[in-house]
């Protein structure tokens, strides 16, 4: 049997694995009988032996192999870079075709199951055995994702209420492996009682990143106070001026670089995939570029600059830095 | 041999954790659930308690207490839960990242993973300083994290989150450890000094608390020094004394001068503290200390500051009649007087506390006119002080804000882009005039060149670019558009000037001089030789200079 499970959404599809694994046969037979490989070191021999085994104590093998498909795929399909010369012999075709035969003919005592990332439907998959079981894990989003959460709460005996679910959505992303983490934390910390919104605040660790955003909302808008106050929390649950320096000059990048994607007119899934952000951040970057001037972000990068330059030689110690960077920032005018 | 306090004084069971309640219940109800994680990741400031928490949860795990071992607080008294305080506990492991940070040493911890515990429930392995894993060691890592074997649990500590692959965070429940906050602090070395028979005013140990800035192991190490050195009754002069603390009014009396711009009250203070042998290096500490908790108020923030009430109210009476940026403008110039100001002399002190007083001059408008542009071609008036340009130059067509960003709704500005950081070096009205007089700008400026280097802005005559202008015979050859050339004898000296904070300097002061923004470009030219050019007539090359 051949199972092919592939997309972005790895925890997913690492379930699925885990699901299928149970449905086989006994857990402590199956751990002798099966075998893991790493797809883009794995010769064909090698693969072949593995597929083509007896099973010994069960009735089936289980072979899993990590992102072999995904070593077919060519790089210029990929990313639109040519392949190396050295890649090239790597891939040859008739190792493709070799690993498809082996692949295609792979017994009824062995489970195959090929764990991919993101592959082409028209590539490779086309030469697979159409008896094959193939799954596709798109990332989540938007209600989907929600959805799991709220699903994922429930099954751990917890609940949630709306805000704070969207609040958790909104933080985490699509990151299933975090968002597992996170849930596990907030429905022990409730311990029984529903999940509130400053349940979140105070456990969910990205909730951090979401504060550079209000950040440098309170500085564009000029409000020192709160500015401070954000300042001020950062550094209390723990995050260090280095930390905090950090982000804002990340942010920076994203918004001029936002800023001048807009203006060559780019739509926004471009412009979101250039910088490479998720769906919260990305709005909000957006957001933000539009409102900040390009002197002002010239004059926000010389500030920066200037607080990194004196911390590293001394001038300042690196919470008096940040003090003074957010006043300053604040402060002025234009 | 006696242990220091925050080792004798750790913490041994969750509830004894202070100031991280987020972190010890979820700890406790993941317990009692029998829902313990198989990776946890642990962030936070140093000695804010990650270790600790790490290991009490070791315990915990593994305690054998019949009624509720494994499931709640460890009872320390079984051979397990003693095992491990001790550091004998063979099935918990304590790795230091920083010191191990190869790939061969996570395949080390991987290979060992797969036995089974010897003697405890679970198998426990501390990571500390995780960040510090090389890349190849941390993805080695990720592997095991991810589907750990049964009976392991992996606990990585971090201050430094962000280094830490994102891959390997998402792997592991995550706690962000707080600073703690300064009662919190003060709770918990009240309790030792308690135990520990000291004898501690109130005061003595807010003072304490509020110097670790939430990092409990800094406060207990500083009480243990205090009971070392004065024994078991320490006064507030005592701390004060240890922290290197002025210990009197004198800092608040001089942020008081400064900030009612009294120049002869604030040199009299100073010059009372140089004659009362005060350090000088910790007055400007709490010069600063105070201006910014000044700061902090004045924008709104009035949360826990360590300050008594008459202290606050004080400090509340003082930031009524200031302005926001009078105190921003003293925090800086305090601020960087730090690692400058020495006690043999009190100037820096006098010309900060001077600086600090007079109003400052009001900076050109030309950022203005650049953040608003649309003002800026309405009413097109001219700058007070026309810059001459030369020639070559010709902006006569506006320029854009920024060419690498255009922007649709930004009409082009009036005039070209004033450099702010480098222009806000110098801030002082410039003695020499801008151009004005007959003959070409490169002219003028040659021939006002001494005069600009004699008449350079306070802020930053004692600048390394300012004594190498002076020294170095470095001068103005040529100008190029908006940059001007300048001509060095010596490559070092060029170097040194191409350094981003001088070249900020020079090219204010030129700026200054010119009226608009200039760039500098440095050229090496070594001194010219009436034997040396006829050599190179006939084909010769200089291959090296030779100092005399």
């Amino acid at each position: 049997m051949i199972h092919i499970f592939y997309g972005a959404d790895d925890f997913s599809s690492r379930e699925a694995l885990n699901e299928l694994k149970m449905g086989l046969c006994d857990q402590d037979v199956l751990v002798a009988g099966s075998s893991r490989f790493e797809g883009a070191k794995l010769r064909a021999d090698e693969f072949e032996s593995a597929v083509q085994s007896i099973p010994f104590f069960g009735e089936k093998r289980l072979i899993i192999v990590d992102g072999l498909l995904g070593r077919f795929e060519t790089r210029e399909k990929r990313s639109g870079v040519k392949k190396s010369a050295k890649a090239l012999k790597e891939t040859a075709p008739d190792l493709q075709t070799q690993f498809v035969r082996i692949i295609n003919s792979t017994p009824e005592s062995s489970v195959l199951v090929l764990i991919e990332g993101d592959l082409k439907p028209a590539g490779i998959l086309k030469e697979i055995s159409p008896k094959a079981n193939i799954r596709i894990f798109p990332p989540l989003k938007g209600i989907q994702l929600e959805n799991w959460a709220k699903k994922r709460i429930t099954q751990a005996g917890g609940e949630i209420s709306d805000e704070a679910l969207k609040n958790l959505v909104r933080l985490v992303g699509g990151d299933l492996w975090i968002m597992k983490g996170e849930i596990e934390k907030l429905v022990l910390y409730a311990g029984g009682r529903g999940i509130d919104v400053e349940d979140v605040k105070k456990l969910v660790g990205l909730s951090r990143e979401s504060s550079i955003f209000t950040l440098v909302d309170f500085i564009i808008e000029g409000k020192l106070n709160l500015a401070n106050q954000c300042t001020m929390e950062l550094l209390e649950t723990g995050a260090a001026p280095s930390y905090v320096f950090a982000m804002l000059a990340r942010q920076l990048r994203l918004l001029v670089r936002a800023r001048a994607l807009m203006s060559n007119g780019q739509p926004d899934n471009s412009i979101q995939g250039a910088l490479g952000l998720a769906d919260y951040p990305f709005r909000k970057t957006i957001e933000q570029a539009s409102r900040y001037s390009a002197p002002r972000l010239k004059v926000f990068y010389h500030h920066l600059l200037d607080a990194d330059l004196s911390i590293k030689t001394g001038k300042y110690d690196d919470e008096l830095a940040l003090t003074i960077l957010v006043s300053d920032l604040c402060t002025r005018t234009i | 041999m006696a242990q220091v306090f925050y080792r004798k004084w750790r913490p041994q069971t969750l509830s004894e954790v202070v100031g991280q309640e987020h972190v010890t219940r979820t700890l406790l109800n993941a317990l009692a659930g029998g829902n313990v994680s198989h990776a946890y990741l642990f962030c936070g400031p140093r000695g804010t308690g990650k270790t600790s928490t790490g290991r009490i949860l070791a315990k915990a795990v593994n305690c054998i207490k019949p009624t509720t071992g494994g499931k709640g607080e460890p009872c320390n008294k079984c051979a397990v839960c003693k095992s491990i305080t001790e550091g004998r506990a063979m099935d918990i492991i304590e790795i230091d990242a920083a010191s191990h940070t190869g790939v061969d040493d996570v395949r080390e911890i991987i290979e060992r993973v797969n036995y089974a515990p010897a003697q405890a429930r679970y198998k426990v392995y501390i990571i500390d300083e995780v960040h510090m894993l090389s890349t190849s060691a941390s993805n080695a890592l990720l592997k095991t994290l991810e589907e750990p074997p049964p009976k392991v649990i992996f606990i990585l500590a971090t201050t430094e989150t962000h280094k830490v692959l994102p891959t390997i965070i998402s792997r592991c429940q995550r706690f962000d450890f707080h600073r703690l906050s300064q009662k919190a602090t003060e709770e918990k070395l009240s309790r030792i000094t308690k135990a520990e028979e000291i004898k501690i005013v109130p005061e003595a140990l807010r003072l304490v608390a509020k110097s670790a800035r939430g990092g409990l192991r800094d406060a207990e190490n500083l009480l243990e020094q205090l009971y070392t050195f004065y024994g078991a009754d320490i006064s507030l002069a005592q701390v004060q004394e240890m922290l290197g603390m002025a210990g009197d009014e004198r800092a608040r009396e001089l942020v008081k001068y400064i900030l009612q711009k009294d120049i002869g009250a604030g040199l009299r203070s100073i010059g009372r503290a140089v004659e009362d042998g005060i350090d000088l290096k910790q007055v400007d500490r709490e010069i600063v200390s105070y201006l910014r908790e000044l700061l902090l108020l004045k924008s709104g923030l009035d949360k826990e500051s360590g300050l008594t009430q008459e202290e606050m109210a004080d400090l509340k009476i003082l930031a009524g009649t200031a302005t926001l940026e009078q105190i921003l403008r003293a925090l800086k110039l305090f601020g960087q007087l730090e690692g400058t100001i020495d006690n043999d002399s009190s100037l820096p002190l006098e010309l900060a506390l001077v600086d600090a007083c007079i109003e400052p001059v009001a900076e050109k408008p030309a950022p203005r006119a650049e953040a608003e542009p649309a003002r800026a071609v309405k009413s097109p008036s001219p700058p007070a002080v026309q810059p001459a340009r030369p020639a070559s130059s010709q902006p006569t067509a506006p320029r854009p804000v920024n060419p690498d960003i255009p922007t649709a709704n930004q009409p082009p500005a009036a005039r070209p882009v004033s450099h702010p950081a480098e222009t806000a070096q110098v801030k002082e009205p410039a003695k020499v005039s801008a151009l004005q007089g007959a003959g070409s700008p490169l002219e003028q400026l040659k021939n006002n060149w001494a005069l600009i280097i004699q008449q350079v802005p306070d802020a930053v005559k004692r600048s390394a670019a300012v004594a190498m202008l002076r020294s170095a015979g470095i001068k103005p050859i040529d100008i190029e558009g908006d940059t001007v050339v300048l001509s060095f004898k010596y490559p070092y000296h060029r170097e040194k000037i191409e350094e981003i904070e001088n070249k900020k300097i020079v090219a204010g002061l030129i700026s200054k001089f010119m009226g608009h923004t200039c760039q500098i470009k440095c050229v090496y030219e070594p001194e010219e030789n009436h034997l040396v050019r006829e050599a190179q007539k006939l084909g010769a090359q200089i291959i090296e200079v030779e100092d005399k």
